[in-house]
């Protein structure tokens, strides 16, 4: 971690977007959204075949896809009358950047401490 | 279609071996003249730190970076037995605004001349909570890895 890292690991645990992580965890909050974006980390897929494995109607499962395009964890991509849904990481990847600032600032502090310690024994 | 994400979010938990008894460890940790030497790493600079250590009692480290931005940590002591366990809450502010309160648990385990610190950090989840509304948030920290991949 350089100087320069430091600011950034706070600035991390505050700000993260607080209305955009809500925005992801939010999406986040169903078993069935959860399902679909698991099924995604496998590969691009169609709307039918999302819905393949749910007992919820295909307008269910479209309504779960909407949702989740609105929080930009999946895109779009028409050809004719298909629509190819696939993964967009990058939402998942603040959310996990927010988490892992505390991580960097606990592992930083400890690093101290224990400088700390061997000075004072 | 058979890939399961996890249904809660794990806290986060770092653990760290130091070299002294749990007594020494626990007031470095508590004595705010010492958690200005080692809060925050070796960049960041604690300019102030008060710590009243009882149940109910409130903490405030002031943090300034190398970039000279400075920013606050402040919670509330939760649980407080000296020489083994420490629980309180966490919160982050700076000109930008303010982290949801998270919950910090440190267990300070007796390995003789040593001490294994265990901290749990948690509570993330709350954002979340007030995001899903009724929906009941069930989290799925550990699932973004293999999804990023």
């Amino acid at each position: 971690m350089t100087d320069l890292g430091s600011g950034l690991i706070v600035n991390h645990m505050v700000e993260y977007s607080i209305s955009e992580l809500d925005t992801t965890f939010g999406a986040l909050s169903d078993p069935t959204r959860r399902a679909v974006l698991a099924a995604l980390s496998l590969g691009e897929a169609t709307v039918s075949e999302l819905a393949q494995p749910h007992e919820i109607s295909l307008a269910a499962v479209s309504k779960h896809i909407q949702i989740l395009e609105r929080a930009g964890l999946v895109r779009r991509r028409k050809v004719g009358r298909t629509h190819y849904i696939s993964l967009e990481a990058s939402p998942m990847l603040d959310a996990f950047g927010w988490l892992a600032a505390y991580q960097d600032f606990w592992g930083e502090s400890l690093d101290s401490l224990v400088e700390l310690l061997e000075r004072r024994s | 279609m058979s890939a399961e994400i996890p249904s809660t979010i794990p806290a986060l938990e770092v653990r760290r071996r130091v070299p002294a008894p749990p007594p020494v460890v626990f007031d470095t940790w508590t004595d705010p003249e010492l958690v200005r030497h080692w809060l925050g790493g070796s960049a960041m600079n604690v300019p102030h730190a008060s710590i009243d250590l009882r149940v109910g009692g409130k903490y405030e480290y002031k943090l300034l970076s190398p970039e000279g931005a400075n920013s606050r940590i402040l919670g509330t002591f939760l649980s407080v037995q000296k020489p083994d366990q420490l629980i309180y809450t966490w919160i982050v502010e700076n000109d930008a605004g303010r982290s949801p309160e998270t919950t910090v648990s440190i267990e300070f385990i007796d390995l003789g001349d040593s001490t294994e610190i265990v901290i749990v950090h948690e509570g993330f989840l709350d954002v979340g909570v007030r995001a899903a509304h009724e929906e009941g948030w069930v989290g799925c920290f550990d699932a973004f890895v293999p999804l990023l991949d």
